[in-house]
């Protein structure tokens, strides 16, 4: 069952006059429980379709359905709500604020949400508790700027799964990061996703996307291919299904 | 590529930089005007009476009975110059459109012709001439009096009358104050020449005398011989009547003082604020291999570029600003406001010398840091340093009050910046408004030597009534007729007078006059001006003022002698006590120790104290009542009476509104400019917010939070202080005038919510205008954020 439909959607800046049409008419669809990467060259328009179809860009025209709602109608309160609790964002700058520790950027949406009906201790023990599980749970009482990059990512992902998404839109999730780091937080993903949670992330590395279920690959804001890789068992198939789509990303024009 | 990369830094950070430009014409602006108001006002005084060219030793008098205080003191030989000019008295009122005004019971007239004084008008002009038929009077009895210029005003003394048109402002130095309770009228000699042409003017002549001498005391003990002194004093003296000039003049030396330490604290964070965000170019430029001296000179020239810039803006707006704060002062006494421009300009090189020392010292980590240090260091420039103090973990507060207590507790520094000025400019609005209260209530009836009342009655007609040997008998008469007529309309009272005497008190080789006050009516423990021993208690016992005190060196249990109508007496000193009348002059008997009133010097109204302890409505109530039954008389309360007393309550209504004003648009400046920087700051904490979630209205409010709570920090730290800062600023200028100490009277509702909560709400509109562009931020815009 598709969690995400996106038709025909266009994306236009206007620049000095001049029209950038950075998406045309893309469209596609994300089931439940999918793991999809967008890949693409540089400018290609890939982290304009991931902020446009999770609502923080507004849309030039098409259709963005997220659960049966269409965005396109939403105001900025109602998407800022659909954010805060069916949504959960990771950013390749691991941004958090930087008077509040560890524990307490994980758990701010958390405390501002009013659906999330867990008590405050409850939110802080459920942050914890997302924290132990991706083993960062010594730097809790630590501020950002004594943490690792690696460290500080998985508690970006900690935070966007505290109000319990039903999807996870990450922007280049390990582009700061070396590759011992990276391979730490793809783990967690691919854990998240296996128990249920739909991601949808924007990379450049194959070894990232070969992780997905599904790789889109985009090119001048159209949505060229599409590569199914479906899931996988073990770490010992992760090689083969890098190779496979080493070589289709080559067809593509990689 | 220097002034490439310098140009394209002022395009580029525009924001922040139009921020320091804008902080820098502040600066400027308040430092120059303050300055240079600062130095017209603590000379003005001198300047002005040498320029009006008032004598050493100043006489007064009314009458024309015995040897004149010119005749006394051109027979003495120490005695180097003496000038003197013949004047007169006008106690009927004048009429203002067919109206006695009844704001002042005596008013002088002098003839230009006969000047031995300068006088200026409001251009500071000398005034040589008066055409026939036209009259200079001064600002404060035009203001008081609801006179315009080109008004007619008509002057009767005894059966002439003449009408004259107001040509203009007096700039007097004698009467000039708003303290001197007598003005001048300066007219033609051909109008003074009518008034002396009536039969009966001699009862309405009088003199001024003024007399240069290096024996001031010697000359005032002669001078107390004579009979007709109505005040006699010294130049210095004189000059302390300017008094609430100088409070008012005070107010703004303070709101001059704290406007320069707003200045100069604001530059300082704003420099290393903005400095503190450059360390990410900093090392970008270390790594590349420029040197340090060639980064920090790129700064220098930065901040040299944008403060001289800001300094001639500044200068531009110093001078009309230092204006308006200097108008009330200015309208009364001749302002030397010459040399303020070079004053301004040397203000404004300071405050870019000050940019420059701060830049200095901010930029000096430059030589510090590695590259990698500084890169790492991006916005913040510190780093593995504790930042956040509180734990939302742990409390249940909500996100947006956490997010904004937090943030205050984890930049002390930024924030207690704001704290300071806001506390300074409510700290400035609470000791004004408080010094206005207390002038204005009746509490400070007992600074003039009065009893506790709570009506004042008083006709113009009665001094003159009371004036002869057994006047007393005549008055309490008439006290019994208005407690009779008052009982017989259902109000009961205690009603009393108060009348003063000018007499003679010596100690030894020591003496003084001194104004002496005698009750009627009363009994002298209903005064509360005591502050050191017992009221009198028999009719041998007086009490002293600490100013006439240490003018004859006495204290209590010391026997004084004081010249009385009836003859010399001893006195045994049983108390001392303040009071502001003549700068701190008195003297008070014993209940049952009368004298003749023939020399009575004043009279201050009857006084009703009701027996039922009525309320403010009930009073009010009672004063129609009264005004009813005694239409020709001034019906007043306590405060009322004051004001009329001083006579400043309206400039000081002008001063407050002007603090008040200068405060909201400093610290809504302070706030929003505070803000616009917090903004550009937090831009990519702000998408971040944005992109999980928070709403619009959520981030304006954390931003908003933050300042109002500062704000509130700010009242609570200006209420503890506004008393002990009180006592050192207005209180010291009450000491002067003879209060040895004060109390202030509060309104709370006024000083402690109402003002404050005008500033809160201000200050917090501005901030949520300038927060208002947070809508416009996306929240995509995270990744782009440095």
């Amino acid at each position: 069952m598709a969690i995400l439909e996106v038709n025909n959607l266009c994306k236009t800046y206007i620049t000095n006059k001049r029209q950038n049409n950075v998406l045309k008419n893309v469209s596609f669809t994300v089931d439940e429980g999918e793991m999809v990467a967008v890949m693409g060259p540089s400018g290609s328009g890939k982290s304009t379709l991931l902020y446009t179809v999770s609502g923080m860009d507004d849309m030039t025209a098409g259709k963005v359905n997220f659960c049966g709602k269409d965005i396109s109608s939403l105001n900025a309160k109602q998407l800022a709500q659909l954010r805060l609790d069916e949504m959960g964002f990771i950013f390749q700058q691991m941004y958090m604020l930087k008077n509040l520790n560890i524990l307490d950027n994980i758990i701010l949406p958390a405390r501002q949400s009013k659906t999330n009906k867990l008590s405050a201790k409850e939110k802080a023990d459920y942050g914890k508790e997302l924290m132990r599980k991706l083993g960062i749970i010594k730097i809790a009482d630590n501020d950002i700027n004594e943490v690792s990059g690696g460290q500080l990512q998985r508690a970006c992902i900690c935070r966007s799964m505290i109000n319990k998404p039903k999807m996870i839109f990450a922007d280049e999730p390990t582009g700061a990061l070396n590759r011992t780091s990276s391979d730490e937080v793809m783990e967690e993903l691919h854990k998240i996703n296996s128990k249920g949670t739909t991601i949808m992330l924007v990379t450049h590395d194959t070894k990232v996307a070969a992780k997905c279920t599904r790789v889109m690959y985009i090119v001048d804001g159209n949505i060229k291919g599409e590569y199914n890789l479906g899931s996988y068992e073990s770490e010992s198939e992760l090689r083969t299904r890098e190779r496979s789509l080493n070589n289709w990303l080559i067809e593509q024009g990689w | 590529m220097f002034f490439d990369i310098l140009k394209r830094d002022i395009k580029r950070k525009r924001t922040m930089n139009i921020i320091i430009l804008l902080f820098v014409v502040l600066a400027v602006t308040f430092i120059s005007s303050s300055a240079s108001n600062l130095s017209a006002i603590t000379s003005s005084l001198d300047t002005y009476f040498e320029k009006a060219g008032v004598g050493d030793y100043i006489t007064i008098e009314r009458g024309t009975v015995g040897k004149s205080a010119a005749e006394v003191a051109r027979s003495l030989d120490y005695v180097d110059n003496v000038k003197d000019e013949d004047i007169l008295y006008n106690t009927d009122g004048i009429k203002f459109r067919g109206k006695s005004l009844t704001d002042y019971d005596i008013v002088i007239i002098s003839s230009v012709d006969k000047q031995i004084e300068k006088y200026y008008d409001e251009n500071n002009n000398e005034i040589t001439e008066v055409p026939e038929g036209g009259v200079y009077v001064r600002k404060s009895f035009l203001d008081q009096c609801g006179i315009e210029i080109g008004d007619k005003i008509t002057v009767p003394i005894s059966d002439t009358k003449v009408t004259l048109t107001v040509k203009g402002v007096l700039k007097d130095a004698v009467f000039g104050s708003m303290m001197m309770g007598i003005p001048r009228l300066l007219i033609s000699q051909a109008d003074f020449d009518k008034f002396t042409a009536d039969e009966n003017i001699e009862l309405y002549k009088g003199a001024i005398t003024f007399v240069n001498t290096d024996n001031i005391s010697a000359l005032e003990q002669k001078l107390t011989d004579c009979q007709n002194i109505l005040f006699l004093g010294s130049e210095d003296l004189m000059k302390l009547s300017y008094i609430m000039e100088m409070l008012i003049a005070g107010i703004l030396m303070i709101v001059s003082i704290c406007l320069i330490i707003i200045a100069l604290v604001i530059l300082r964070f704003t420099i290393s604020f903005t400095l503190s965000e450059e360390f990410r170019e900093i090392g970008i430029m270390k790594a590349i291999g420029i040197p340090n001296r060639k980064i920090r000179g790129l700064y220098l020239i930065k901040y040299l570029s944008i403060s001289i810039v800001g300094a001639v803006m500044g200068l531009a707006t110093a001078v009309p600003f230092g204006n308006l704060l200097l108008k009330n002062t200015s309208e009364s006494m001749l302002i030397s406001n010459s040399g303020s421009l070079s004053l301004s300009i040397i203000c404004a090189v300071f405050v870019v010398a000050i940019i420059m020392l701060f830049c200095y010292y901010s930029t000096r980590k430059v030589k510090k840091f590695t590259p990698v240090d500084a890169i790492r260091n991006g916005s913040t420039g510190e780093r593995y340093k504790k930042k956040g103090i509180l734990k939302m973990s742990k409390l249940r507060l909500k996100p947006v009050p956490f997010m904004a207590v937090n943030d205050i507790l984890s930049g002390i520094r930024r924030f207690g910046i704001m704290l300071a000025t806001f506390t300074i400019g409510i700290l400035l609005i609470t000791i004004v408004l408080n010094t206005i209260t207390t002038l204005q209530s009746g509490k400070i009836l007992s600074w003039f030597s009065l009893a506790e009342s709570e009506i004042i009655l008083s006709d113009k007609e009665e001094l003159t009534s009371y004036i002869y040997e057994d006047g007393r008998e005549k008055l309490e008469k008439d006290i019994e007729a208005v407690r009779e007529k008052l009982s017989e309309n259902g109000m009961e009272a205690k009603v009393f007078a108060e009348v003063s005497h000018k007499f003679k008190i010596s100690k030894g080789d020591l003496s003084t006059m001194s104004l002496t006050s005698e009750g009627v009516n009363t009994t002298t423990d209903m005064y509360n001006n005591y502050i050191e021993g017992t009221p009198p208690q028999n009719k041998d016992e007086i009490a002293i003022t600490f100013v006439i005190a240490e003018k004859i060196d006495a204290s209590i249990g010391d026997t004084v002698t004081v010249s009385t109508p009836e003859g010399d007496r001893e006195y045994i000193i049983s108390a001392i006590f303040q009071s502001m009348n003549n700068l701190g002059e008195g003297i008070r008997f014993h209940q049952d120790e009368h004298f003749g009133f023939e020399n009575l010097n004043t009279f201050w109204g009857m006084q009703i104290k009701f027996n039922d302890n009525p309320s403010d409505s009930q009073i009010a109530e009672r004063i129609e009542k009264i005004k009813e039954l005694y239409p020709s008389h001034d019906v007043r309360t306590s405060g009322e009476y004051v004001d009329h007393l001083i006579g400043v309550a309206e400039y000081l209504g002008d001063t407050k509104l002007l603090v008040v004003l200068i405060v909201l648009l400093i610290n809504i400046l302070v706030a929003v400019l505070m803000e616009k920087s917090f903004l550009t700051k937090e831009r990519g904490e702000i998408a971040m917010l944005k992109a999980i979630g928070f709403k619009n209205r959520s981030i304006i409010l954390w931003q908003i939070l933050r300042i109002a709570i500062i704000m509130v920090i700010a009242t609570l730290i200006a209420i503890a202080l506004s008393n002990p800062i009180g006592q050192l600023s207005s209180g010291a200028v009450f000491k002067m005038m003879g209060a040895k100490y004060i109390i202030f009277d509060v309104n709370v509702l006024e000083s402690y919510i109402i003002y404050p909560l005008i500033i809160l709400a201000t200050v917090v509109f501005g901030v949520f205008l300038t927060a208002l562009p947070i809508r416009k931020i996306n929240s995509n815009e995270i990744n782009n954020v440095e």
